[in-house]
């Protein structure tokens, strides 16, 4: 059962093209909280 | 708080023993499943094979057809029925003693296999993940990878669905497994168990939540209120915070189910989990396993 990332196409796609991504910490934010 | 597993030889065996579980229901799935076929009789099918085997659904069986990519769940009073031409993604798991596998297929009902680019590139690049996971492997690598096997197919992965880590009684743990880089921080552990999941679509490769809930999760402890029925929320409570489904609860009074549901979510203690559909509305392909990063290398627990 799939876990969802809780923010929006566009960000997703600025994540993509910067070098920065989400900067969002995969061990330390619960996989069911919203990422941003 | 995270519960991540690193098991002991006894808990190993549960593990492995949960993952033959799971697959000996999805294969069923995967043989019963024709055009006409009721959903909700699959997905009760599957759970019972898991409850005879002598495991528990962690979360509820689910079929999402064509644009839903997951979390398609029927209600107590579903009739749906597969139809021909649909791409089915028939999601199940078992646990023993909150010891979590997770696992998953994708079936094409057309006569001509229109889908089967879709499965190939979704199957392809969990393979190509699956190569790869060893201790310290950054999730975005194996999600670089995912999304490179999924284009080169022609297709876009599902950019905001992720594969997650299963901890004891934790279904969604840490890490998060991206299926492109998407800038997720995270590596995978020696000694975990973690679920990869990678969806190939023909469209956007964005999910939204669609249509009505009928998987949930009891997050915290609610209020005392009296709308809650305290019989309803001993039985959800039993469910030691795994995902649940209406339809478990045939056996209670409705009414009372469904204010104390109501209840339950107004006071954010209850988490919904609608069907999950792409913006676009394209077909979606799937596969997932779940593996452990042994001393020995990278079992596969569902395959």
């Amino acid at each position: 059962m799939t876990n969802l990332i809780k923010v929006t196409l566009s960000i997703i796609r600025k994540a993509i093209n910067s070098a920065q991504g989400l900067g969002v910490e995969a061990d330390s934010v619960s996989a069911d909280q919203p990422s941003k | 708080m995270f519960l991540r597993v690193n098991p002991t030889p006894t808990e190993l065996e549960t593990l492995r023993e949960c993952g033959r579980i799971a697959s000996k229901a999805r294969s069923w799935a995967g043989k019963e499943i024709k055009p006409g076929y009721l959903l909700r009789e699959l997905q009760e099918g599957m759970e019972t094979i898991i409850r005879e085997a002598g495991a528990m659904p962690p979360f509820p069986a689910q079929t999402s057809r064509n644009s839903i990519g997951a979390h398609y769940c029927s209600s107590p009073s579903d009739n749906t029925r597969f139809e021909e031409n649909d791409l089915v993604k028939i999601d199940v798991g078992a646990h023993i003693d909150g010891l979590i596998v997770d696992s998953g297929v994708s079936v094409d009902l057309s006569n001509d296999q229109r889908w089967s680019t879709l499965i190939s590139a979704a199957s392809d690049a969990l393979d190509a993940a699956i190569d790869m996971c060893a201790p310290d492997v950054d999730v975005e690598d194996i999600g670089e990878r995912v999304q490179q096997v999924i284009t080169s197919a022609g297709f876009n992965p599902i950019f905001n669905l992720t594969g997650h880590g299963l901890g004891k009684w934790t279904l969604h743990d840490s890490p998060q497994i991206p299926n492109a880089r998407i800038g997720l921080k995270g590596s995978l552990k020696a000694g975990s168990i973690f679920a990869i999941e990678p969806f190939a679509t023909s469209g956007k490769g964005y999910v939204e939540d669609k249509g009505k809930p009928e998987v949930f999760m009891l997050e915290r402890k609610p209020k005392p209120s009296n709308k809650i029925d305290l019989e309803t929320l001993k039985t959800i409570q039993s469910w030691n915070g795994l995902p649940i489904a209406r339809r478990y609860f045939n056996n209670l009074p409705k009414k009372p189910l469904e204010r104390t549901l109501k209840e339950l979510i107004k006071q954010g203690a209850l988490r919904q989990y609608p069907p999950l559909v792409e913006v676009s509305n394209a077909q979606i392909g799937w596969k997932e396993h779940s593996i452990y990063l042994g001393p020995n290398g990278t079992e596969v627990l569902t395959a």
